[in-house]
C-alpha cells in the first residue's frame, strides 16, 4: 500500500508522502509514549490508506476504459472472444448412452432395441439433464454411472431370456 | 383349474398400472423398491407379449426430446392379476390351516 507504484497519479503521489510523514511521527509519538496522540495519528494514517487505494482503483478503471476505447485493442479483444466460442461450438458432446444405443441397435431386433434400450437410455438422459440442469455434477456422475449399469442388466436379462426362449423352443420341438 | 403365472414383479408392474392407470417405466422405478431401472424394460417388453401390458408413445408436453412409451394393463393383465391374487389368497388360507 505505501509503496510507490509507476502508474501512480500526482495526487496519489503526494497522498503517499503524506502517509510516510505520517508514519515517522506515529514512530516518534510512540518512542515519547504519547499513546493519545499515536493514535490519532493511526486514525489518519488509515483514512490516507483508504484513499490511495480508492484513487488506484479509479485510476485502473479509467486506464481500463482507454484501452477499451483504442480501435485495434477492441478488435483484439473481440476475435479473441470469437475464436474462444468458436472452440467451444466445435466440441460436440453427445448425450450419454449415445454410444451404447448405437451398439445396441446393431446387436439386437428392432422391437427389443425400441422397446428395452430406447428407454433405458431416454430414462438415463433425462435424470442425467435433471441432475446437470439442478448444478449438481456428481449427482449427474452417478445418474450416468448407474444408467451405463442399467444398460448392461438390460442386455444381460434380455440375452438370458432369449436362451431360455430359444431352448424352451428346441426342448419343445424335440420327438 | 390353472394357476395363473405371474413373477412378483409382474404382479407388482400390474398392481402399479392398476393403481395409476397409465405409467411410465421411469414412474415405476420411482414408485416401487424391488423395480430396477435395468430390468424393468425388460419385464415389461415379455408382458406385452404375454398381452398383460400395452403401451403407446407419447410426445412430450414441451416437443423436447423424444416420444416416451406410456404403459397400461390390459383387461386380460387386469383379469390375470385378479385371479393370481384370489389364487394366493387361497394358498395362504389353506397353509394357515
Amino acid at each position: 500500500m505505501g509503496a510507490l507504484n509507476s502508474q501512480d497519479s500526482p495526487e496519489v503521489v503526494d497522498l503517499l508522502r503524506d502517509l510516510q510523514l505520517l508514519s515517522e511521527k506515529l514512530i516518534e509519538c510512540r518512542v515519547d509514549g504519547d499513546l493519545e496522540r499515536a493514535g490519532e495519528l493511526a486514525d489518519n494514517a488509515t483514512e490516507l490508506k483508504r484513499k490511495i487505494a480508492e484513487r488506484r482503483v479509479v485510476a485502473d478503471i479509467e486506464r481500463a476504459s482507454i484501452l477499451l476505447s483504442t480501435p485495434t485493442f477492441r478488435q483484439r479483444l473481440s476475435s479473441l472472444l470469437v475464436s474462444a466460442g468458436t472452440w467451444k461450438i466445435e466440441r460436440v458432446h453427445h448425450a450419454p448412452g449415445f454410444g451404447l444405443l448405437r451398439v445396441a441397435e446393431f446387436a439386437y431386433s428392432r422391437k427389443t432395441f425400441e422397446e428395452v434400450f430406447v428407454p433405458t437410455i431416454q430414462d438415463l438422459q433425462e435424470e442425467y439433464a435433471a441432475a446437470l440442469a439442478a448444478d449438481r455434477m456428481w449427482k449427474a456422475r452417478w445418474v450416468k454411472a448407474r444408467g451405463y449399469w442399467s444398460f448392461f442388466s438390460a442386455a444381460g436379462m434380455q440375452a438370458a431370456v432369449r436362451t431360455a426362449r430359444k431352448a424352451f423352443k428346441m426342448w419343445s420341438s424335440a420327438p | 383349474m390353472d394357476i395363473p403365472r405371474l413373477t412378483s414383479k409382474e404382479a407388482e408392474i400390474l398392481g402399479l398400472l392398476l393403481a395409476n392407470r397409465e405409467m411410465y417405466g421411469l414412474e415405476m422405478v420411482h414408485a416401487s423398491e424391488s423395480l430396477k431401472r435395468g430390468t424393468v424394460y425388460v419385464t415389461l417388453g415379455r408382458m406385452a407379449e404375454k398381452g398383460y401390458v400395452e403401451s403407446r408413445l407419447v410426445e412430450p408436453e414441451d416437443q423436447a426430446g423424444p416420444a416416451k412409451r406410456l404403459y397400461r394393463a390390459t383387461g386380460h393383465g387386469t383379469r390375470v392379476l385378479r385371479a393370481w391374487q384370489t389364487a394366493l389368497q387361497g394358498m395362504e388360507a389353506a397353509w394357515a390351516l
